[in-house]
């Protein structure tokens, strides 16, 4: 056992001088240490931006909500009036952690706006940055995924085919080693080679952090960054086993890096873009903008026939002539007007309420299921899920966190058009040339309207991401069996 | 010893590379396996080494059959092939290190690895020089001291001495008879007459994976090798039979024909 353990470890060290003497990963090293610290840089800006703008939202909504004007509700226009709409908003802060892993905030909206007529999403984050426009998605996760995954192809892609080609592997396995023990050498010595790179990567940008005093130095965000390297290594080490296996089975050395960069390729840059490119083409569904104008639309159908009916029955009761709304003559006969609006009312508010849920309905159907299909196809890359689970880990969540939070902002709306949208305090009529409301109930004040929560950190998100989690060990450990497979049975005669 | 028993060797197309061989390399002998290109030679080393599985037969080292204990039989045997090959951007001393290691060798000294160049005559300054910097004679050295590091009773070199200058020729020649006379079992398969016949202690021609004639030392004084193996490579196997030779081998009764 000790002479074995001598031998891996010869295999091994010998490997992580070689590679680490090697050319390319020279290059790709200085390469990618002179843009972990830019990309931080970027991301900082880009978060302290966004950060900005965040605290302005803030502020503005506070002002609102202490102005006496807005403290109550009215809820029955379409959309809100734009002041209304904005007491309503729900904001997005954004995460510490998006300086090194943009995640979610760099996917979802930066607030929402709730409405009769919907859920209308804010615009995505923008950045005033001209820096960090021009790498809209550059931070070092991007960097991780990209230049590191770069190094861990160019180092393994040669590792069994370069020796066998040079004639060393036949030396080696002339002698009492075991192939599985050769193998495992040059996985030990590779994966230290990436280890190492990838620290020192870290050490770079945590000392650049240091000295600038960035936003990446909170305790809290920084104690998530073990689990993010810890993400990235298993990410690195799934493209070198996958890089390991392809070398295992060629015969040419251009041949494993021609088959290992064009699997990576795939892996990294095709797959997330070609999933996403067919669930939109297997469940194409307009954008919200086009939604909310066609509800906005049928809303406005509805109401030209059903307000002026409304306004007919005000007409009867209040013996009031065309064209004329006054509030005066509306006092005497109060009970008898609300009587006679109620039937009529609600119909108009049940066929409101149904025409909304029938088109965000199906658009939230069709969302739903390009979402499943393009979340389906993605468990195929690995690099797909270490992205989601990196993201996850971050707290600035890509996949699991995301949905969580737009399941979120669902459940507020649901809430809300149960507290308020469905059972308004005015009601619309149109007595034809004039239109007004009739007060049915008073207004909520916007205190006790339901508040919005943030997702929590709770166990299903938790096992989203432990399955995540297990899904790219299970990779690995796939890439890793064909690798020891393949080279075991390796013709090295 | 090396020994291989009725081994059958098939290629992947379903030709034989080997048929049917038998030999035996004693203790302190040198025996030439001597064929021409696609002889078989290469496959029956790679037997020897577990490269290969026969299809027929087995190869065995100190008794150990390789098909069945690979591992285990190659502690018993040191290998060294035509283009030995190192890794190039170590130096000699890393190099012979990395594969006493893997010979299951305790850690050896500095000395130690130098004392085994100099018993190759490696020169001093090749020492520390990295492996791309040495030419092929120096590189053949080197792996012949990598061999003896293994400390292994059994030796199989495939061509080891193709491409050398006289000098390194006879340097390792040399070096070859005196582990010989150390008691290792050397079998090293060659397509030059001359080394098998300035070498060997028995030789046996392989010819399309067959063996077609062995013979001692004592057997090539009275004939001529280079014929008969010449004979045998343009198919005129009857060019080894002259009276005056087959009578002086029956006179020494030592003769095999196989």
């Amino acid at each position: 056992m000790k002479l074995r353990l001598r031998m891996g470890w010869a295999v091994a060290w010998r490997e992580w001088r070689e590679l680490i003497r090697s050319p390319q990963f020279f290059v790709v090293l200085c390469l990618v240490l002179i843009l972990s610290p830019l990309s931080l840089l970027v991301g900082t800006r880009d978060y302290q931006a966004r950060l900005e703008e965040h605290q302005t939202l803030r502020e503005e909504k506070q002002e609102l909500l202490e102005d006496p004007r807005y403290r109550e509700t009215f809820g029955f226009n379409t959309p809100f009036r734009q002041r209304e709409l904005e007491t309503l908003r729900v904001l997005r802060p954004p995460r510490a952690l998006s300086v090194l892993c943009r995640g979610l905030d760099a996917h979802l909206p930066k607030y929402w706006d709730f409405s009769v007529a919907g859920i209308s999403p804010g615009p995505a984050p923008f950045t005033v940055d001209r820096l960090a426009d021009t790498f809209h998605h550059f931070d070092f996760d991007y960097l991780v995924f990209t230049g590191f995954g770069l190094l861990a192809v160019l180092l393994g892609y040669g590792s069994v085919v370069g020796e066998s080609r040079a004639g060393t592997l036949r030396s080696a396995l002339s002698h009492p080693l075991p192939r599985w023990l050769f193998l495992l050498g040059k996985l030990a010595g590779g994966t230290g080679v990436l280890v190492i790179s990838l620290l020192l990567s870290l050490a770079v940008v945590v000392s650049v952090g240091v000295m600038w005093e960035l936003p990446l130095m909170q305790p809290q965000a920084l104690a998530r960054l073990p689990w993010l390297a810890a993400v990235w290594m298993l990410y690195l080490l799934c493209v070198y086993a996958g890089a390991l296996m392809i070398s295992s089975l060629a015969g040419l050395r251009r041949t494993a890096l021609l088959a290992s960069l064009v699997g990576w390729l795939v892996l990294v840059f095709v797959m997330p873009s070609a999933a996403t490119l067919i669930a939109r083409s297997l469940s194409p569904a307009a954008s919200p903008h086009s939604v909310l104008l066609r509800v906005e639309k049928m809303q406005k159908e509805l109401a030209d026939r059903m307000e002026p009916e409304l306004g007919r029955i005000y007409r009867q009761v209040t013996g009031l002539g065309e064209g004329v709304v006054r509030s005066s003559a509306e006092e005497p006969v109060e009970a008898e007007l609300r009587a006679a609006f109620t039937p009529v009312a609600e119909d108009y508010l049940r066929q409101r309420g149904a025409l909304a849920q029938d088109v965000y309905g199906e658009y939230q159907r069709r969302l739903q299921r390009q979402r499943r299909i393009a979340d389906g196809l993605l468990w195929f890359s690995p690099a797909a899920l270490a992205s989601k689970l990196s993201a996850d880990l971050a707290g600035t969540g890509d996949t699991t966190l995301a949905s969580a939070y737009e399941a979120q902002v669902e459940a507020y709306q649901a809430r809300l058009r149960e507290a308020l949208f469905d059972d308004p305090p005015l009601v619309p009529f149109r007595n034809t040339t004039a239109s007004a409301h009739l007060r049915f109930r008073q207004a909520p004040p916007y205190a006790d309207l339901p508040r919005f929560q943030a997702p929590p950190s709770n166990p299903s998100i938790a096992s989203g991401t432990l399955l995540t989690l297990i899904s790219v060990l299970a990779y690995w450990v796939a890439f890793m069996t064909a690798a020891f497979y393949s080279f075991s049975r390796r013709d090295v005669s | 010893m090396i020994e291989t028993r009725n081994l059958t060797i098939r290629y992947p197309n379903g030709a034989l590379a080997v048929d049917s061989l038998n030999l035996l390399v004693e203790p302190g002998e040198i025996y030439c396996l001597l064929g021409a290109n696609g002889a078989g030679k290469t496959s029956t080393v790679n037997s020897l080494l577990g490269f290969v599985t026969p299809l027929v037969g087995e190869a065995l080292i100190n008794g150990i059959p390789v098909a069945e204990r690979p591992l285990e039989a190659k502690k018993h045997v040191a290998y060294l092939d035509e283009k030995i090959s190192f890794y190039e951007s170590f130096t000699a001393r890393e190099n012979l290190r990395f594969f006493a290691t893997l010979a299951e060798r305790e850690r050896l000294t500095d000395n130690q690895l130098d004392h085994a160049m100099r018993l190759v005559g490696l020169p001093e300054d090749c020492f520390s020089r990295r492996v791309a910097d040495l030419r092929q004679g120096i590189r053949q050295k080197l792996g012949l001291a990598a061999c003896i590091l293994r400390q292994s009773p059994a030796m199989v070199l495939d061509e080891p001495l193709s491409d050398l200058d006289p000098r390194d020729l006879d340097d390792l020649a040399e070096l070859l008879l005196e582990l010989r006379d150390q008691g290792k079992a050397i079998l090293l398969s060659t397509q030059d007459i001359f080394q098998a016949k300035q070498m060997a202690d028995r030789v046996g021609i392989l010819k399309e994976g067959r063996k077609v004639l062995e013979r001692t030392r004592r057997d090539l004084q009275f004939e001529s090798l280079e014929r008969i193996y010449l004979g045998y490579m343009r198919g005129e196997s009857g060019l080894f039979a002259d009276s005056n030779a087959a009578a002086a081998r029956q006179a020494a009764g030592e003769g095999r024909i196989s």
